[in-house]
């Protein structure tokens, strides 16, 4: 959480130092008093910014060093130092496993899926919430809908088992009133990506909702009465005012979310998952879970973590320059 | 004006900000800073080592050493907190008090985890760490890792030097109940690393099963694997809601394993070689008959995701294969949800032609004592386990014939407060509470004098492991039971011997008559079947290719049972299985398990 406060306001902390007015003329020495008195103006802003980019530097960048495990058969008493290099190795052991493509795929799909539906479902409800207009009904909607995002999977997993059972479960009630034949979701490999997806947007659309709520009460209402002079329907006008007022936010949850393509939900697969279904469910996390029980597997884990990370960065990198191109989208 | 004050506010208030965010972001909670900043690490550096050698009342080498000045060790635990009385805690009860008084031994923790799982991560970071205890109980794994990163230290020369008599015998006889190979999962490099912690293996499983539905049905105890499928028929046709047996994450269990001789997690001798269990034929078989069950519905359709030892406890399942233990826990809950089950065991039943086997686990366990490579003082940890065996095993009379113990033997008393325990059990305090609130009236040479609480009376039942401790004799467990249950049976219970009767006691007061019976049966049939025994030849470290492959070939066996059982592939998929195995690095394992095979015998 403290990582992803300060990964949004990293761009602006640039950008404002970045941003400066340039001198007409060019001179060092009028740029300098630019500068100095631009800092000064803004010194509170700066001072705020200031826990966040400390945060992340001692947190995130400074224990980058230990990113050295990954490419050493690390033992505790060795150090980082003292432990063997081995290269590649343990990302030539990891690629190797004969069922790897296969994990990877579940893992990406799985992740993938998550962002696409989960994204447009928070939209969508956002959306939909904004125009209710009893105060008192919102308020109680969004508390109860992002109530689940607190609660831990083991729980949730937990309840949801029950009510997925085929013997006497509540879904399989319904559908069984209704004539259909019970489905076993989560012993069934054609139903369990979407038990997890759904389940995981249904626990988390209304924390996710908050941002999106936040951006649409940011639109200028002039907008709208504007779009209703020239004829706009509710519709056109989501369209053409409200989406469009939002789409920077959408556009950067959207940039971060795909960082985490490669993590597609360890805790709630673990709680979930089962023999029957390893062939559609076992996600990256889970695999190597499972290998380490057999060993203390640091470096493994460490190259892993490392893959994930990469992976996360050029995504994040490449749909930044897809939206600066195609949305003139702009951080920088 | 105005505004240049509330620009002045407006900086002030950020840099409070500023330092109150980087003052409250320091991690309380990362476990690393906390445990490894303690002084322990400096303190047993910091024990007077000048005034050991010189301060000592006893000669060095003798087995009871008494160290004077007192020496500090710590410890690595595992004690839940409401396994102490109010007062006491993990460095401050009996036995600490007992250790600093007698043998100039202070007891600290290191670090103290209520649960196992808990346990394990705390010694994980201590080993990721390099911050050891003294003392710590690790699985056979970590204590390879700990061993290859001479993080701990071999005890050979300490097993042979600073045992007493007694426990030396001890010991040996439970390496002999092991068949020579107590010591051999924790041995690196050809040295002894670890001690387990022995607890005699009562049985591996019972066939429990409810003797009231039987009854309903009319029907005799079955003897074959047939017979109990005609049982789960008739079953079924009277209660279809009730399951037949309880199964495993993977749908089997070993009810109809054994019946058919298929052990899927040992490593078995065939011909000389060591074969693993999963790919053997009989497996097939056994799957063949779980697939059929579990069309007909007798086990768990859902057996990969429920709670099926909920449903026995509420009475929902005919049978469950498990341990003997089933008593501390679900059978007790069964007994307080259904006031007619009866519970009884069944003998190991074979399929129709055949060979039946029984999986003994080994008494000792899978995890052991070991000594970091850092302690000054280890024979202090073999010095105060010499004192506690002594007073635990004063009463054998085949012991006190043979060896000269430091406290005399005494019949096991009763404690003198049975009013406060009862006042204290009224209040809620569970059964390890009550064992550390007795007190007792023994002669003032032994450790548990007048009002003191009766440690070392409870010692071997004690929850919290202090020291290095040695559990229990070979047999001993079982015999007490076997003859407590038939005593009890014959009313023949004033005669039995002290150890025996306090056994006794304990499961009778915590189960009740009814499940004493059905635990008596449980241990006459195991008696019955004492020569088909069937044990894990591997206790090696997990090989090279085992630490890559090993996650692989269990997911695709998990995988392949599973779906075998559930009716999703045919039991011809089995073979495409087995060839799979041997094709992803089974076939390597099985030869690098042959090679420690050869080399160990």
């Amino acid at each position: 959480m403290k990582q992803d406060y300060a990964i949004i306001l990293m761009p602006h902390v640039i950008k404002m130092m970045v941003a400066l007015p340039e001198g007409e003329d060019g001179m060092s020495s009028r740029k300098t008093a630019r500068i100095w008195n631009y800092l000064t103006l803004n010194a509170t802003l700066y001072c705020m910014l200031v826990p966040a980019i400390v945060l992340v530097f001692i947190f995130n960048y400074v224990p980058m060093y230990g990113l050295i495990i990954a490419f050493q058969d690390y033992q505790p008493t060795s150090g980082f130092w003292g432990s063997r290099f081995v290269g590649l190795d343990w990302f030539k052991l990891m690629v190797a496993m004969p069922d790897f493509k296969q994990i990877l795929w579940n893992t990406v799909v799985i992740a993938l899926l998550k962002i696409v539906i989960g994204t447009i479902v928070a939209i969508v409800f956002s959306l939909l919430l904004h125009e209710i207009r009893s105060k008192i009904f919102k308020r109680s909607v969004q508390t109860l809908t992002y109530l689940p995002y607190f609660l831990s999977w083991v729980i949730i997993g937990g309840i949801f088992i029950n009510i997925l059972s085929t013997n006497g479960g509540l879904i399989n009630n319904v559908l069984q009133q209704l004539g259909f034949d019970p489905i076993f979701f989560l012993g069934s490999n054609t139903w369990f990506r979407p038990t997890v997806i759904f389940t995981d947007i249904w626990k988390n659309f209304g924390w996710n909702s908050i941002l999106y709520l936040a951006a649409l009460a940011g639109i200028n209402e002039e907008l709208y009465e504007t779009a209703v002079i020239d004829g706009a329907n509710r519709w056109k006008q989501t369209v053409y005012v409200t989406l469009p007022g939002i789409s920077s936010t959408i556009i950067l949850l959207a940039c971060l979310s795909l960082g985490g393509i490669l993590s597609a939900g360890f805790e709630q697969i673990l709680v979930l998952y089962n023999p029957a279904v390893y062939q559609t469910g076992d996600i990256l996390d889970t695999f190597l879970y499972r290998m380490g029980l057999v060993d203390g597997q640091f470096s493994l884990g460490a190259a892993l973590g490392l893959m994930q990370a990469i992976v996360g960065f050029l995504l994040i990198l490449l749909s930044y320059k897809l939206a600066e191109r195609y949305a003139n989208y702009r951080i920088f | 004006m105005a505004s240049k004050i509330r620009s002045a506010m407006n900086g002030m208030g950020a840099a409070i900000l500023v330092c109150a965010v980087l003052i409250g972001c320091n991690k309380p909670d990362n476990p690393i800073a906390s445990s490894s900043n303690s002084p322990e690490s400096a303190s047993s550096a910091a024990s007077p080592t000048a005034g050991n050698t010189a301060g000592n009342t006893e000669a060095a080498g003798d087995a009871y050493q008494k160290f004077d000045p007192p020496i500090v060790l710590t410890q690595g635990m595992r004690a839940s907190p409401d396994l102490f009385i109010e007062g006491h805690s993990v460095d401050n009860n009996a036995y600490t008090e007992w250790s600093k008084n007698v043998a100039g031994v202070v007891w600290k923790s290191k670090w103290n985890a209520p649960d196992d799982e808990s346990h394990a991560q705390k010694l994980t970071l201590a080993i990721a760490s390099n911050d050891l205890p003294d003392l710590m109980y690790a699985p056979q794994e970590k204590i390879q890792q700990m061993a290859k990163a001479k993080q701990i230290i071999p005890l050979d020369d300490l097993l042979k030097n600073n045992q007493s008599d007694i426990v030396k015998y001890i010991y040996e006889e439970a390496n002999r109940a092991e068949g020579g190979n107590l010591y051999k999962p924790f041995m690196y490099d050809n040295q002894i690393y670890g001690i387990p912690l022995y607890v005699d293996p009562v049985g591996p499983y019972f066939n429990w099963f409810r003797q009231d539905l039987l009854a309903e049905l009319g029907a005799a105890v079955p003897t074959t694997l047939d017979e109990f499928e005609s049982v789960l028929r008739a079953l079924k046709t009277k209660y279809p809601d009730t399951l037949g047996v309880v199964t495993g994450k993977t749908g089997t269990t070993p009810l109809v394993l054994d019946a058919y001789g298929a052990f899927p997690d040992i490593w078995q001798e065939a011909d000389g070689k060591l074969v693993y269990g999963s790919v053997q034929p009989q497996v097939k078989e056994a799957l063949a008959r779980l697939s059929e069950w579990y069309k007909a519905g007798y086990i768990d359709k859902e057996f990969v995701v429920s709670d099926q030892e909920a449903k026995w406890a509420a009475g929902n399942v005919f049978a469950y294969t498990t341990g003997w233990w089933l008593n501390w826990g679900s059978n007790l809950s069964l007994d307080q949800n259904v006031d007619t089950a009866q519970l009884s065991v069944m003998p190991y039943l074979p399929a129709s032609d055949g060979f039946i086997g029984r999986f003994t686990p080994s008494g000792a366990s899978k995890s052991a004592f070991v000594i970091s490579a850092r302690t000054e003082h280890p024979e202090a940890i073999f010095a105060l386990n010499n004192w506690q065996m002594d007073s635990a095993f004063r009463n054998y009379e085949d012991l006190t014939q043979k060896f000269a113990f430091k406290y005399p033997p005494e019949p096991v008393q009763e404690p003198i407060n049975q009013a406060e325990l009862d006042e204290l059990k009224g209040n809620g305090a569970n059964a390890e509470q009550l064992l550390a609130a007795q007190k007792f009236n023994y002669t003032n040479q032994g450790p548990d004098k007048g009002d003191t609480n009766g440690f070392f009376n409870t010692y071997t039942n004690h929850g919290v492991r202090f020291g290095m401790r040695f559990n229990q004799r070979a047999g001993e467990l079982k015999n007490a039971f076997l003859n407590g249950f038939t005593a009890m049976k014959n009313g023949t219970v004033d005669q039995l011997s002290p150890y025996d009767y306090s056994i006794y006691k304990q499961a009778y007061d915590n189960w009740g008559e009814a499940l004493c019976l059905a635990m008596l049966d449980g241990l006459l049939i195991m008696d019955q079947f004492r020569d088909k025994v069937v044990r894990d030849q591997f206790f090696g470290a997990p090989t090279p290719t085992m630490v890559t492959k090993q996650a692989y070939l269990l997911k695709i066996r998990d995988e392949t049972f599973t779906k075998i059982i559930m009716g999703e592939q045919p039991i011809s998929y089995f073979d495409e299985f087995v060839a799979q195995w041997y094709g992803n690095g089974g076939e390597e394992i099985t030869k690098e398990v042959n090679e420690w095979y050869a080399a160990s015998k």
